[in-house]
């Protein structure tokens, strides 16, 4: 292996997806939406669906490449496999997973995806369900992640130090962003101070515009070598690091972890910068998974743009905004306002991004940060770059 | 994960009346939750034991939306991680008590064990 590791020497060549629909209000069921996307990021890329001979996924996806090489014509399957654990934890990551197979020589073109149907997929919310909680939370009324994340939000706040209104400022950029977005769900919709004041608690500290949506839809993003992007149609998003991992002290363990209201970022956010060479004063844009604010919120901490101290200052509906903001975030609304199928548009908009083609475009636009999963037991962050970061 | 694996046990103990957590027989480590092997020393041996119920609140939430549809009535209701100083700082999940009021990070709180659908849980009460 190169000492480079993965850095720069693959890119996302293509993108694409099905419309957000309304949770279970799909005209198709969760496979075709899948195919169709995948076959969407073909097309973006110029690529023959055929073609594409990896298939990687996170998150509990039902699709695998064996069930779509029969609708997609793969000519050779060579690469099928999806991140364990971590729910959204594991979309940046499915990019390393990719990146690796390509890298290695073991696949050419990796499809990245994600699809949800609620009539066939059962909820999202279900299926995290089934893998995180054990009976020590089923039993004494835990019965979502919205509690969890509840339970570690109260204490990021109370013994960190964190102002809620940094939870409020993430919720209010991601819905602006969404409102300036004609493919986001919240397009259009306004969401006032006054109105995420006065929105009811799920579970404290937790408000129901703290909470990401449920949509159906699908994503994928076409991964090449680096050299085939740069000959493709549109201009690469190139691949500068997608580490994943857990630290000691997490894992599998309920309540137990340590360091307790972390995001679960710190070694992977080290193997972010260190890989990639860049620093988070460097990044343009981040698409930060934002299954529920708190833990969002620690996850931009804990990739160093701001400490738990400073995080009230930083943390404003001006910094998080596009195009002026210090770091604007969730520029497509994101999982709480453009649409949610297990994170997988945040990987999309990161692209959008670095091509300069965002309905809440930064610019200068280099470096677009995406972070998967806060406080999964697998996390997972990616940096993608123009060729100009290389 | 299920109520089986390394701290299946667990349930069976609180079922009888008592709350006990496994201690490794190698370094004596508190080991929770529990695993098949002690990840610090390496014992494969574990003996369980009760724990000292005199706890503090380390985290909760008040939880208003019926995810739980047994709990549907006493909605909103909280959920408590304690730890027990006296027990390795271990850290139990359970329903606080209804009876014991608002309760803030460290509030002292006793392990109890309460009645629950289908067995018994953790239930954290005033000392």
């Amino acid at each position: 292996m190169s000492a480079r590791g993965l850095r720069g020497q693959t890119a996302i060549a293509g993108i694409g997806g099905t419309p957000y629909y309304k949770r279970g209000q799909s005209p198709d069921p969760e496979e075709a939406l899948c195919i169709k996307a995948i076959c969407a990021a073909a097309a973006d890329a110029g690529v023959h669906p055929g073609d594409i001979d990896g298939f990687v996924s996170y998150g509990g996806e039902h699709s695998s490449g064996t069930q779509l090489m029969a609708a997609l014509g793969t000519r050779e399957l060579r690469w099928s496999a999806t991140v364990w654990g971590g729910g959204g934890g594991g979309i940046p990551g499915a990019l390393g997973l990719a990146a690796a197979a390509i890298v290695a020589g073991q696949a050419t073109r990796v499809a990245v995806y994600r699809a949800m149907a609620q009539g066939a997929g059962g909820r999202v919310n279900e299926a995290v369900t089934i893998e995180h909680l054990s009976p020590h939370y089923t039993r004494n009324g835990i019965r979502s992640a919205a509690q969890i994340m509840a339970l570690r939000t109260q204490r990021l706040l109370a013994v960190d130090g964190v102002p809620a209104s940094a939870m409020r400022a993430l919720a209010l950029a991601s819905y602006y962003h969404a409102a300036r977005n004609p493919e986001a769900y919240a397009y259009g919709n306004t969401v006032t101070e006054a109105d995420y004041d006065a929105s009811r608690w799920i579970s404290e500290p937790v408000r129901l515009y703290d909470c990401s949506r449920e949509n159906d839809a699908a994503f994928a993003v076409l991964l090449t070598a680096a050299d085939e992007a740069a000959s493709l149609r549109q201009p690469p998003a190139y691949l500068l690091s997608a580490p994943m991992g857990s630290e000691h002290g997490w894992g599998e363990i309920e309540e137990s972890i340590s360091p307790y209201t972390s995001a679960g970022f710190g070694p992977v956010a080290r193997r972010l910068w260190s890989e990639s060479g860049y620093r988070p004063a460097d990044v343009d844009s981040a698409q930060i998974y934002t299954n529920f604010t708190g833990p969002a919120v620690a996850a931009i901490i804990e990739h160093g743009f701001c400490s738990a101290a400073e995080a009230g200052e930083f943390l404003t509906v001006k910094n998080l905004t596009a195009p002026d903001g210090e770091l604007p975030v969730n520029t497509s609304g994101g999982d709480l306002a453009e649409g949610f199928v297990h994170g997988i548009g945040l990987v999309l908009e990161a692209v959008r991004q670095i091509r300069g083609t965002s309905s809440n475009q930064v610019s200068p636009s280099n470096l677009a940060l995406i972070t998967g999963g806060p406080a999964s037991r697998l996390v997972s962050s990616a940096l993608l770059g123009t060729a100009a970061t290389l | 994960m299920s109520a089986g694996g390394a701290g299946g046990r667990f349930w069976d103990y609180l079922a009888a009346g008592s709350i006990r957590v496994p201690r490794c027989d190698g370094c004596g480590r508190w080991t929770w939750p529990a695993q098949y092997r002690c990840g610090d020393c390496g014992s494969f041996d574990f003996s369980w034991t009760d724990v000292d119920p005199a706890g503090e609140v380390f985290a909760w939430t008040r939880t208003h939306h019926a995810f739980d549809r047994s709990l549907a009535d006493s909605v909103p209701y909280t959920v408590v991680v304690g730890t027990l100083p006296g027990s390795g700082n271990v850290r139990l999940i359970g329903l606080l008590d209804l009876e014991a009021g608002d309760v803030e990070i460290g509030t002292p709180v006793r392990a109890a064990v309460g009645a629950a659908d289908g067995g018994a849980r953790v239930l954290w009460k005033r000392p």
